[in-house]
């Protein structure tokens, strides 16, 4: 490739200058443009740049309250403040550290470490730095406006449950909301949103929560506000009324004590829960600001499963409660027919296995049983009675009535995470372990133990909607559910009053595994339970090396046909006592309370309106009763909940 | 290489503007980022400036037909580099404008400029008439089309449309005939048109 390039004056003269011309042209427009913006409008610029800083900050909007049955706050919110940094400005942040560390009582290290994780974050946006402000903290920051402009203060508002874990699993608590569940809201959840996490909260989380509101502030060059744009108000949360009555759940509480197990007290008639307790129990309270990761994995870690809601989620053997369901089969199978009786030595023999009564390891008393029928069997809660009937209905009748009054299918209780318990069957173990029906594991099942399964509100149903002729509510907990479930089991009024009568004899006939808990002038009725072995599932979820091998049931109820409350009792911590005697005294101190204020309610000293329960007074269970309270919204922070320890 | 041109040679007026464009730019970063997490970004400003400068008196001492002697390399390389990108470019902001050089991030699009005037300068200095007819207008809109088109694939239209006022400039300086240069102003009207104004 070879040219010449000739002579550089070839360049037409002429169209140089036009083309320089133009070009001179063109920059004194771009310098004009420059003469109007930085001398012609720099004033007004100047304000702009000085206005320019507009803030949003958030208003929360506040939780909606839940009360109790007859309107009293058992759910509040209080008042809160986090303080915020700003982070517009690194070189002054970085600046401000210090300082900021020390006056609220922060490490430095802490707010670098929380600076570097939020890095990725748009630096207008603040990052909390002390999700709860002492008031120390508040005057801290306003008196240091001026100098450390890098504060700020939200006005939040904090949930407040009652100490103690009063209620904790019923009312379950709220957290910062899980990136899932924005994505599972449809983008009505934004992160730093708190939801509910667990029980009602979560359950009635869209009701409770409020819309947010949004402040918009201009702040000038150094922070401070000096106007206020526009203000959207928050939307309160609506509150809730719930079932649950404060007066019987201070007893149920007080009256389990520590002890891990569950309570469910309900009203068969409607299926309203009265009293929910769940032990052992985290303090709600404790999300309520921000929990630890520490404490977190504590809680999850821990073998006695706090988290764990026993009342509707411990699916457990229940033993000879399950004893009514197979009575129930026989007599309206008539097979065996009513007035079958037989012998029990104390154990029997069925398949070619040997299967003990628990009476034949009793430590007081007779070791057998001797000749008994069908109301003296479940009095007694015999073994070898129930073993034999069973075996005379097979596992197809058990099953059928089991699957009937509602074992296997949740209750429908408006919890999150309900579990559904198990009845075993032979279809079910073809479709599960691949294998026959063993006849033996027959016997094991007709008195609730084997694969068997229940949770504690289930039990509550069962018991109360076959001592109200068939008649099973949907147990639930907010006060004005729409659509109760119901579901009726014709069952014939013999079976029934045959039933009902056993189980009044259970507590108020001689020889009753329950007559220590009769209760003067109150029909109250029921059965117990003695659960020896846990279930296959539930074995699996508390691991291997912790054993619960006597879990005591006792479902009571009063009166004993058309009942107006039933009380379910796990206490998972024995000690050696059957279900009678661990679980027993506690749903006899609640139906006792129920009793005690319907009766004052009668006599017009408590109502609904007033709703003050006065101290109790001078009945033997007084101790038992708390010191009843009004909770208002100031008094209930320092109120605690006395943990009976005895039994 | 000729003898070092000496400072009679250079063109003061022109350092001079040239100094004072560079000053307000510095001012004008100084200004806009001050007290901002971007403060102090003029000092970055300045050192290239620095840089620049240096490269610049050591590029005038070199002839600059010796450059333009290389210029359908430099033109292959461009295209080279233009397709490089966007075969394997970095992302940034959606776009793909830059591939990893001895470790900094070089924007070929920023060479592509100044090689496209070196091109364009080598072409019109082949035109030997006083008027550059349609075929070599022709010529001159594929040379400078092939890297448009690249660059506007990246996508970069910001410098895509700086190659066309210098074809334009160049085209006019090398002869462009009055009813050519009616024509493109008027197609380009329209494409303009067409674009921000559909219907």
């Amino acid at each position: 490739m070879s040219f010449s390039f000739g002579s550089d004056n070839r360049l037409p003269q002429q169209r140089l200058a036009v083309a320089s011309y133009i070009i001179v042209g063109m920059i004194g427009v771009l310098l004009l443009g420059f003469w109007k913006l930085q001398v012609i409008d720099s004033d007004q610029y100047g304000q702009m740049a000085e206005r320019n800083r507009v803030r949003s900050i958030p208003i929360i909007a506040p939780r909606g309250r839940m009360l109790d049955r007859d309107g009293r706050v058992l759910v509040d919110n209080r008042p809160s403040f986090s303080v915020l940094l700003l982070r517009d400005d690194p070189a002054l942040v970085e600046k401000s550290l210090a300082p900021v560390a020390d006056g609220l009582g922060l490490s430095i290290d802490d707010l670098h470490d929380q600076l570097d994780a939020t890095k990725a974050l748009p630096k207008f946006q603040p990052i909390v730095i002390k999700p709860e402000a002492t008031p120390a903290d508040v005057a801290f920051i306003e008196s240091h406006r001026a100098d450390l402009p890098v504060l700020e203060m939200l006005s939040v508002s904090r949930r407040r449950y009652m100490p103690g874990g009063f209620m904790g699993h019923a009312s379950g608590y709220v957290g910062e909301v899980s990136e899932q569940q924005i994505e599972a809201s449809n983008s009505k959840l934004r992160p730093g949103d708190v939801v509910g996490k667990a029980g009602l909260e979560r359950q009635y989380n869209d009701i409770l929560m409020g819309t947010d509101g949004m402040r918009r502030v201009i702040v000038n060059s150094v922070g401070k506000e000096v106007d206020h744009l526009t203000q959207q108000d928050p939307i309160p949360g609506k509150q809730i009324q719930l079932t649950i009555d404060y007066d019987l759940q201070t007893v149920a509480e007080q009256s389990l004590g520590a002890r891990p197990g569950a309570v469910v007290a309900l009203d068969p008639r409607t299926g309203e829960i009265l009293a929910m307790v769940s032990r052992p129990t985290p303090d709600p309270n404790d999300f309520a600001v921000r929990i630890s990761k520490e404490e977190w994995k504590q809680l999850n870690e821990d073998e006695l499963r706090p988290l764990f809601n026993r009342a509707v989620q411990a699916q457990l053997a229940p033993g000879s409660v399950f004893k009514i369901v197979t009575a129930t089969a026989m007599l309206e199978d008539h097979n065996p027919p009513e007035s079958f009786a037989t012998y029990c030595p104390g154990y029997g023999t069925f398949y070619g296995r040997q299967f003990k009564c628990w009476v034949a390891s009793s430590k007081k008393g007779p070791t057998s049983h001797g000749t008994l029928t069908l109301h003296d069997a479940i009095l007694k809660s015999c073994d070898v009675f129930f073993y034999t009937a069973g075996m005379k209905l097979g596992i197809d009748r058990l099953a059928y009535y089991g699957d009937k009054f509602g074992i296997g299918h949740k209750t429908g209780i408006d919890l999150p995470s309900e579990e559904s318990g198990l009845m075993p069957s032979e279809p079910w173990v073809e479709r599960v372990f691949h294998r026959k029906w063993y006849a033996g594991e027959t016997i094991s099942v007709a008195i609730g133990q084997g694969a068997v399964t229940t949770t504690p509100v289930q039990l509550a149903r069962l018991i109360g909607g076959i001592a109200s002729g068939g008649v099973f509510k949907q147990p639930h907990l907010r006060k004005d559910l729409q659509n109760v479930g119901e579901e009726r089991v014709p069952l014939s009024e013999p079976t029934v009053e045959k039933i009902t009568e056993a189980m009044y004899g259970v507590v108020n006939e001689p020889g009753g595994t329950g007559t220590a808990l009769k209760i003067k002038d109150v029909e109250l009725s029921g059965k117990s339970g003695t659960a020896q072995v846990i279930g296959y599932n539930t074995r699996a979820k508390f691991g291997k090396q912790k054993r619960f091998d006597d879990n005591g049931w006792f479902v009571g109820y009063a009166p004993r046909r058309n009942p107006e409350i039933v009380v379910a009792v796990l206490v998972q911590e024995g000690g050696g006592l059957h279900g009678g005697e661990s679980a027993g005294p506690v749903a006899r101190d609640i139906v006792k309370a129920y009793y005690d204020k319907k009766m004052k309610k009668m006599q017009g000293e408590v109502t609904a309106e007033n709703s003050k329960p006065t101290p109790q007074n001078g009945t033997p269970a007084a101790a038992l009763v708390p010191r009843a309270a009004v909770i208002k919204e100031q008094e209930s922070a320092g109120h605690t909940v006395p943990v009976r320890n005895d039994r | 290489m000729r003898d070092a041109p000496g400072t009679r040679d250079y063109d003061w007026w022109l350092l001079a503007i040239l100094a004072a464009i560079c000053a307000l730019g510095v001012l004008e970063i100084y200004s806009a980022t001050h007290g901002s997490s971007l403060a102090g970004m003029h000092m970055k400003q300045l050192r290239w400036l620095a840089v620049g400068t240096i490269l610049m008196f050591i590029l005038s001492r070199v002839d600059y037909h010796l450059i333009m002697d290389q210029s359908l390399i430099l033109y292959l390389v461009c295209i080279a580099a233009l397709i490089a990108v966007l075969l394997l470019g970095n992302s940034r902001f959606g776009a793909k404008r830059w591939i990893p050089v001895m470790g900094q991030m070089f924007q070929v699009s920023e060479l592509a400029k100044l090689i496209i005037i070196i091109v364009l300068a080598r072409f019109f200095t082949e035109v030997r008439s006083d008027k550059l007819d349609l075929r070599d207008l022709i010529k001159a809109g594929l040379l400078v089309g092939v890297p448009l088109v690249l660059i506007l694939k990246q996508p970069d239209l910001g410098t895509a449309l700086v190659l066309v006022p210098l074809l334009f400039v160049g085209a006019f300086l090398a002869g462009l005939q009055w009813q050519h240069m009616a024509a493109i102003v008027l197609v380009g009207a329209m494409l303009v048109g067409a674009v921000f104004y559909p219907r």
